[in-house]
């Protein structure tokens, strides 16, 4: 079976064995729809190609600006949405034999298979507010899982009271409704719900952008030490290359459905190979005042994911843009070890760092 | 001193760990309007359908030899100024009064008649079952021709507040029935429509369109004028609610429709989506839930408009008809020149309608209000 997955992976395939999610190709197309009868005018291509890879245990940090298609690969991912082309390769534990890990498509996945599936990742939301039920007990918020995949029984609640303290929260809280509340606090309630079964992979949607900052570092904290005593794997969305730098191992840069760049987490932000990474990273602020960089302001707006420019999607923002860049469609390929871009002028161009 | 504060948190904590529904009901009894409407609603719905026999003095088809009686004034001091805490009415005599050239009904300030609490009167069955002969007020052992009309009396000398009463049972039932038939439909064909949208979707939408795009009124005409005449009044009575109920389910099907999608994408709903929640339990644990309060306000907010619809059907002749005895019916009977000219006294109950839909009105305000108890969310 290894091998027969090793065959179909291309020249993004990680050179490790350890991969826990494996993406290839995703799609996802939004359709738009006219007129009395849904006639279809097209589409909003929220996620168009997009390739990447999460190792055991690691954080992958998922950036770009609002609207290039962040949450949409999220959830596609774990098929909240369909997808429209594309796999999702995913080494799952409940499907493999005598506890040997089988490599598996969610994307072709039928429905009771995937729910098995669903007891392996999970997701943080980015909406303290809206990702609790208001109507629900805190208890029964994260006892939800394990009730779906009739795992809850008589200890359950004993085993929900300890991962409640294991996030910072009291065993009196258990009855309590979210609204009594503040939002560091509704965000480890939905941090304990997505641990509840034990998850290998969590989907972390902007988990703290909603937060104050003070509260944002606790957040972040608090991930990073579940992570290491669960060995769990993060994909971690932000819009902000900032949060990211602080979580992350690797890191993939989105820009309007595709991905531009993805590497290592350092190599990233000291040898940035895509514009596009390198304009992002000049936002970023820098701990030293008496470092001064020039802000690469990006011309225009971002590209419209319906109606997106011919060759490179990037090409009307980019300073180094070229004829070519309007003509051909970058390939998405491994630069330097580990190191993939989508850039026709990758090679030659020296790019700024952090 | 910190076992003080200590305890005060703790009642702290008690008051606000609280259900929703509790929540709910804390805030709504803050708001006196909205109490005050509930509980005339609870008296008008107990009093007409549960007890009406009981309440009312005579029996809906008891007539007397006083027809067109004007409403007799309840009296604590007589003619000759003495006053006694029992109140009484004087006695009727007929008169001939020549310049309506018509016969009319006097007080004869001979004659007293106390009224009394909880006297023997015309025989009933409570709920059809429960015998007795006990009415809330009345003349103690009336002889033939002593009668009390606090709001006179019809053509047939039939007492008025008595067939007010009466007729409220079958109105006010109307509503309530007709509303949760609406319910049913509505939240049911919304609900499925807003989950599953695609061509389910699209035919529920398209089909409350086309019934909305009907003018209520004249659908209703349509649709009651189509009811046999030979068939009995109780069977005219359910099908006069289903046809209510079948107008007026679009608008709420609409909103439950509306409801749904919007909370379909709320994250909470994605989150059990994502954990591999089944369909059932999406929608009972999670989306109905939450529609739940919406659409009980809808409702109650909607009651006014069936009773109102019933009374204007009975009204045009369309909806009940005697011997069935509803508001509206009364009103067909109060809504000639000849009875405004001369028994004003049957517009009573345009008092009572206007009663039960104001208090209806004020119940739904207060639950609007209330069921919002975190503001907004
Ligand atoms: N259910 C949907 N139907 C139609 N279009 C959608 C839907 N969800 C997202 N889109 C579109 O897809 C694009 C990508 O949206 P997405 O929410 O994935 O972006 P994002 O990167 O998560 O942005 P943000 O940082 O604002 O959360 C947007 O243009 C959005 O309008
Ligand atoms: S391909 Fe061309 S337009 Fe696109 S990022 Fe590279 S240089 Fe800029
Ligand atoms: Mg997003």
């Amino acid at each position: 079976m290894t091998e027969a997955v090793a065959v179909q992976r291309n020249d993004t395939s990680p050179k490790r064995s350890d991969i826990i999610l494996d993406v290839k190709g995703l799609k996802k197309f939004f359709p738009i729809q006219k007129g009395l009868l849904r006639r279809v005018v097209g589409y909003v291509k929220a996620v168009d190609d997009v390739s990447f890879f999460v190792r055991e245990g690691e954080t992958l940090g998922l950036v770009g600006e609002s609207g290039c298609g962040k949450t949409t690969a999220g959830r596609t991912i774990i098929r909240l949405y369909e997808p429209t082309g594309g796999d999702v390769y995913f080494s799952s534990r409940v499907l493999g034999e005598n506890g040997k890990p089988k490599m598996v498509n969610l994307a072709q996945m039928d429905k009771s298979q995937m729910k098995l599936i669903r007891q392996e990742i999970s997701m943080v939301f980015q909406d303290p507010v809206n990702s609790l039920n208001p109507r629900m007990t805190v208890g029964d918020i994260v006892a939800e899982p394990m009730r779906i995949h009739g795992k809850y029984g008589v200890d359950s609640e004993r085993v929900i009271i300890s991962l409640l303290e294991r996030v910072g929260l009291r065993p009196d809280h258990l009855r309590r409704y979210p609204h009594e509340f503040s939002g560091g606090q509704r965000q480890r309630i939905g941090i304990a719900r997505a641990l509840s079964l034990n998850p290998r992979l969590v989907i972390c949607d902007e988990p703290v952008s909603a937060l104050d900052v003070s509260i944002q570092a606790q957040t972040l904290n608090l991930l990073e030490d579940l992570q290491n005593d669960f060995n769990l794997a993060y994909i971690f969305v932000a819009h902000d290359l900032s949060v990211v730098q602080h979580i992350s191992d690797r890191v993939a840069v989105m820009y309007v459905g595709k991905v531009a760049e993805m590497a290592d987490s350092d190599e990233l932000y000291n040898h940035p190979l895509h514009p596009y990474t390198e304009a992002l990273m000049s936002a970023v602020p820098k701990p030293d005042p008496k470092y001064k960089s020039e802000r690469i302001i990006m011309q225009g707006d971002v590209a419209d994911p319906s109606n997106p420019p011919s060759g490179c999607y990037f090409h009307p923002r980019c300073r180094y843009a070229e004829a070519i860049c309007k003509e051909k469609v970058p390939e998405f390929r491994e630069l330097r070890p580990d190191h993939f871009v989508a850039c026709h002028r990758a090679e030659e161009l020296t790019l700024k760092g952090v | 001193m910190v076992a003080k504060a200590g305890t005060r948190r703790e009642v702290k904590a008690k008051q606000v760990s609280q259900s929703y529904l509790s929540l709910v009901w804390w805030k709504f009894k803050k708001n006196r309007v909205a109490v005050f409407g509930g509980i005339i609603l609870i008296l008008m719905y107990f009093c007409m359908c549960i007890i009406p026999e009981f309440i009312a003095p005579y029996d809906l088809e008891h007539s007397t030899n006083f027809p067109e009686a004007r409403p007799q004034t309840i009296r604590f001091i007589d003619a000759q100024g003495k006053f006694s805490i029992q109140p009484f009415v004087y006695g009727l005599d007929k008169k001939i009064d020549e310049k309506l050239r018509k016969r009319v009904f006097v007080e004869n300030t001979s004659v007293k008649y106390p009224i009394s609490l909880f006297v023997k009167g015309d025989k009933y069955k409570l709920l059809g079952f429960i015998p007795g002969d006990i009415h809330l007020f009345g003349i103690r052992n009336a002889q033939k021709d002593q009668y009390v009309f606090i709001m006179g009396t019809d053509s047939l000398g039939r007492d008025f507040f008595s067939r007010i009463i009466f007729g409220g049972r079958l109105s006010l039932l109307i509503g309530l029935i007709g509303q949760v038939l609406t319910l049913l439909f509505g939240s049911v064909l919304g609900a499925v429509s807003g989950y599953y949208g695609g061509a389910v979707d699209m035919f529920v939408q398209r089909f409350t369109e086309f019934l909305s795009a009907f003018p209520d009124i004249p659908l209703f005409m349509a649709l009651a004028a189509a009811i046999p005449k030979y068939w009995s009044p109780i069977a005219v009575y359910f099908m006069l609610t289903i046809i209510l109920a079948f107008v007026r389910w679009g608008g709420l099907a609409r909103q439950v429709r509306g409801l749904i999608l919007s909370l379909r994408e709320r994250e909470y709903v994605l989150a059990a989506k994502s954990a591999g929640a089944s369909d059932a339990r999406l929608m009972f644990q999670h989306l109905l839930p939450g529609t739940v309060s919406h659409i009980i306000v809808i409702a109650t907010l909607s009651i006014p408009g069936m009773i109102l619809a019933e009374t204007s059907l009975s009204w045009l002749g369309l909806g009940l008809r005697a011997p069935l005895t509803s508001w509206g019916v009364l009103l067909q009977e109060a809504g000639t020149v000849y009875a405004i000219r001369f028994t004003p006294w049957q517009l009573w109950t345009v008092i009572f309608i206007l009663i039960a839909i104001m208090a209806y009105n004020m119940l739904g305000d207060g639950l609007r209000d209330a069921m919002d108890p975190y503001g907004g969310r």
